[in-house]
């Protein structure tokens, strides 16, 4: 019984961790959006600069669940709590990544000519916040009902992406000159909608790991954005 | 409840008492033929008591008193006019320490067969090296099928006790945390052997040792002070578990 309980300590350590990993990856996505709005390249930098202590942090917690499995055994809630971690932190560190490629597009617009920020980027970058937070709001409360929200909210992320791929490629054809920019902005739009997908991902893990439920390829599944 | 093919089985409103100690509660249960079912729980949850109740082992304790049915194809087991002599040749029994009689390998194997009224030296061979082959044990005796059963390992004296169940024809194995008093390579040896007896036979485990349960068993039953809480299917039960009891015990919660 003893060990036991160090056990469970042991996995409420992992839970704190991987949510304080989820917050830097929350304030990359952040800044990143702001960078983008005012295309500050030194807070683009800063983004790109932080990835790295979210890729070790994965590592970390990631060996510290295999080194639980293989030590305490784990069933029944515990065994769903390390599986969805596993997977957890790895979209996580995605949501990361999406916000350096983010970060990448705001260093190639500042050097472009300047053309408004279309407005529904910006949109697109409060959503995907958004969603990081609930996403992960709902695992740290083992809240189904936000995880379910989160999933709904992607719906919403991918018609915008999809409206604006249409929007550009109509004025990219129109005006040449718009060419590279319009390829970044797109991109930008595509990152935005990839930091949706990982947030869904996050919200299946949590009504699998509350209810042992695997809702991923259900047939009542979110559809993917093109690209 | 359907008496169905399958169930070699059903236990039905059963109660059993230690004297004024009500041990087991209304327990209603149904167990496959050919299908390893796991008992586990706490100790003094009455799993013991349960598994023993099903070849009427625990009538030999003074005291005692039974009440609900137990059909073994839908024979109760209690009817007046049932043999238990005959009840605990087609529910054999291995024990959580390996008990070898101390006599030849052969004759612990014969032992039973010969009581039984088997005594052609051919035919005896016969069960013999059968049983020493169901139960994995034959490659490494059978140059030695004469000496004593005391110089085998502990692993190897478990098998014994095994082929000398398997040699009874029994239709059910009841095996009390057979592997206990094990290492951990004769305990995989074992837990192989679970896996293939259930061609054969219907087996059912009591273990304390949750991941055993887990890797041998196709059904599982969790007891808890003396009522059968929850049984399915081990890889449910093990992954999302419907009670929150079960739930508890198993992730070491409990208390």
């Amino acid at each position: 019984m003893q060990s036991q309980s160090h056990f469970h300590r042991q996995m409420q350590q992992v839970k704190e961790d991987l949510l304080k990993m989820a917050g830097l990856s929350e304030t990359a996505v952040i800044q990143a959006s702001q960078a983008l709005a005012e295309l500050d390249v030194a807070l683009a930098d800063q983004v790109i600069a932080g990835d790295r202590r979210i890729d070790l942090m994965q590592n970390e917690i990631e060996e510290r669940c295999i080194t639980l499995l293989a030590t305490q055994q784990p069933v029944a809630v515990d065994l769903r709590f390390l599986s969805a971690v596993i997977k957890i932190t790895s979209h996580v560190e995605r949501m990361g990544d999406q916000a350096v490629n983010l970060a990448d597009r705001v260093k190639i617009l500042a050097e472009l000519p300047e053309g408004e920020m279309p407005s529904v980027l910006l949109l697109m970058c409060k959503i995907a916040q958004e969603m990081h937070k609930e996403c992960l709001d709902a695992f740290a409360q083992e809240n189904v009902g936000l995880a379910t929200a989160v999933r709904h909210r992607d719906d919403e992320l991918d018609e915008f992406n999809r409206d604006f791929l249409e929007e550009m490629i109509a004025e990219m054809t129109c005006e040449e000159r718009f060419l590279r920019r319009g390829v970044e902005l797109i991109l930008a739009s595509r990152h935005l909608e990839r930091i949706g997908d990982e947030a869904t991902n996050i919200a299946e893990e949590v009504v699998y790991l509350v209810e042992g439920r695997i809702i991923r390829h259900s047939s009542d599944e979110v559809a993917v954005g093109p690209l | 409840m359907n008496h169905n093919g399958n169930t070699i089985i059903e236990v039905r409103d059963l109660d059993f008492f230690y004297g004024d100690f009500q041990a087991l509660s209304n327990i209603a249960m149904e167990i496959e033929r050919n299908r390893v079912t796991a008992l586990i729980g706490p100790s003094g949850c009455g799993k013991s008591t349960f598994l023993r109740l099903l070849n009427r082992m625990n009538e030999l304790i003074p005291g005692t008193r039974v009440k609900g049915q137990v059909l073994f194809d839908g024979v109760d087991l209690y009817a007046p006019g049932v043999d238990p002599v005959e009840v605990r040749r087609r529910v054999g029994m291995v024990f959580q320490k390996p008990n070898p009689f101390p006599k030849t390998i052969y004759n612990n194997v014969a032992y039973g067969p010969r009581l039984h009224g088997k005594k052609e030296r051919a035919e005896l061979d016969g069960v013999v090296e059968r049983s020493l082959k169901a139960s994995a044990l034959w490659d490494e005796v059978k140059d030695i099928l004469h000496q004593s059963a005391l110089g085998l390992s502990g692993g190897q004296q478990q098998r014994l006790c095994i082929a000398r169940a398997i040699a009874m024809s029994p239709e059910v194995l009841l095996m009390d945390e057979p592997t206990s008093a094990l290492d951990p390579i004769a305990t995989s040896r074992i837990e192989e052997l679970i896996k293939q007896l259930k061609e054969d036979y219907t087996v059912i485990i009591v273990t304390h040792n949750m991941q055993q349960a887990a890797r041998v068993s196709d059904e599982t039953a969790f007891f808890y002070l003396g009522r059968l809480v929850e049984m399915g299917p081990t890889e449910g039960l093990f992954t999302r578990p419907q009670k929150e009891q079960t739930e508890d015990y198993i992730t070491g919660r409990f208390g």
